[in-house]
């Protein structure tokens, strides 16, 4: 009795005093974590918009379709529509999801394409990571995606070659990034429509 | 005179974890990691330094608790402390090396059941001073990192064609990307790595000790005659 007695107060004051130091840890570490999440994803904003500036992470516009809200990222350079960015992601990957970023020029030709995150196989699907992978999407019309399919699948109309060995992901990253673009272009006109008339209307209400 | 035999035997403790009983290579624990991360030299740097930190403020908090604790459940008092370790390394890694977390993944969270930090805690820091675990914490996972760098390093170079190492290129493979074997990156690639390692190791061994006109046997206690981790036998009762 003595001893069970002896080891549940060694057990209880082991935890509490790991529980304390867990929180504490938690409380320093908390903010620069969001701070990092949030410089990686702006990082990979800030590489595929043209030149702006503006701060793209402040004029961004959320937009609800169907079930997803999308964040557009919007560039302006001297006051000027300059481009925009929006984040995707599939859950159609070969190891899970994968996070993509993908901007847009004025003339609404993709810019280019980042892979924010993923979990696909080293050496064959992570291959989606290069910029031999990345570049077949750059100068496309981003208004009409129907090219933004792998041409394993569309023949006729799919621009975009796999990955050798790593259709999956390739088709992954092509899904989302024609996901976003046709969200992107049922709402080009609120996009690129003047921040100062923007600003206004909220006046007005 | 007794101060000086104290500090050869610090350093006895520091230095064997090197070579002599090497985690991965002599004493063949924590191969999950191992084979997982390898797959260059980076990641194997950054996961064997988080786990040699774990490694050595787990032996230390054990060892100066080591009376405090009842031997029945000094198994899960030891994981307790392990696990702390664990999530503060999983946090800070997460907070000030982000891009390096995000590689490691699910590895860095498992450092809890990586066989090493147990096996240390169980066989070294719970029947020695706690300046001398933290020694043995120190040299084990040294030699944990050099291992799992070297095999990184080694899988990347065959498997990319070039070795990277804070962002830049380090060392590149004659005839480039072309001649690269995707197979050494991929999981399989890990076993066949470590295997011929591990062959590598055991004929230096046994080149050394032909020379000396005798046969290398490992010694019992590397092995696992002397494991002591999976009985759950009260150590008092021994």
């Amino acid at each position: 009795m003595r001893e069970t007695l002896r080891m549940t107060c060694v057990l209880t004051a082991l935890c509490l005093a790991a529980g304390f130091i867990l929180a504490e840890v938690k409380k320093i570490t908390e903010d620069p974590i969001a701070e990092a999440k949030r410089a990686a994803g702006m990082r990979a904003v800030e590489a595929v918009l043209p030149p702006h500036d503006n701060d793209p992470g402040r004029d961004r516009v959320e937009i609800r379709a169907g079930e997803k809200t999308w964040v557009f990222f919007v560039a302006t350079n001297a006051g000027r529509y300059a481009g925009v960015a929006f984040a995707a992601r599939s859950d159609r990957g070969y190891g899970g999801a994968i996070d993509v970023v993908a901007g847009v020029t004025a003339g609404n030709t993709v810019k280019g394409i980042e892979i924010v995150a993923h979990k696909e196989t080293p050496g064959l699907g992570a291959k989606i990571e290069s910029r031999a992978f990345r570049s077949r999407f750059e100068g496309k019309n981003a208004l009409d995606p129907s090219w933004c399919r792998v041409t394993g699948d569309d023949r006729a109309r799919g621009r975009i070659d796999a990955v050798t060995g790593a259709t999956i992901s390739s088709r992954a990253v092509a899904g989302a990034i024609a996901e976003g673009l046709s969200v992107l272009g049922n709402h080009i006109g609120t996009l690129s429509r003047p921040r100062e008339a923007d600003d206004e209307r909220a006046r007005e209400q | 005179m007794n101060a000086h035999a104290n500090n050869n035997s610090l350093l006895r403790n520091l230095v064997r974890g090197l070579w002599r009983e090497n985690p991965i290579f002599r004493l063949v624990l924590g191969l999950c990691p191992t084979l997982a991360v390898s797959t260059s030299l980076e990641n194997g740097l950054g996961m064997g330094v988080a786990a040699t930190f774990v490694l050595v403020c787990s032996n230390t908090v054990i060892s100066a608790a080591r009376r405090a604790i009842p031997p029945r459940i000094r198994i899960p008092c030891f994981i307790i402390v392990i696990a702390t370790f664990v999530t503060t390394v999983d946090l800070l890694m997460n907070a000030f090396a982000h891009e390096l977390h995000g590689k490691l993944g699910i590895f860095i969270p498992l450092i809890v059941v990586n066989c090493i930090i147990l096996g240390r805690a169980e066989a070294f820091a719970s029947k020695h001073p706690a300046l001398h675990s933290a020694a043995d914490g120190l040299g084990m996972g040294i030699g944990f990192t050099g291992a799992i760098a070297l095999l990184g390093a080694t899988r990347e170079l065959i498997g990319s064609g070039s070795v990277t190492l804070w962002g830049e290129v380090a060392l590149r493979l004659p005839g480039g990307e072309d001649r690269t074997l995707i197979l050494a990156i991929l999981p399989a690639g890990g076993f066949i790595g470590l295997a011929c390692l591990l062959a590598l190791m055991n004929h230096i061994q046994s080149a050394i000790a032909k020379r000396r006109g005798g046969t290398f046997v490992p010694p019992e206690h590397l092995d696992c005659r002397h494991c002591i981790v999976c009985s759950l036998r009260d150590p008092s009762s021994r």
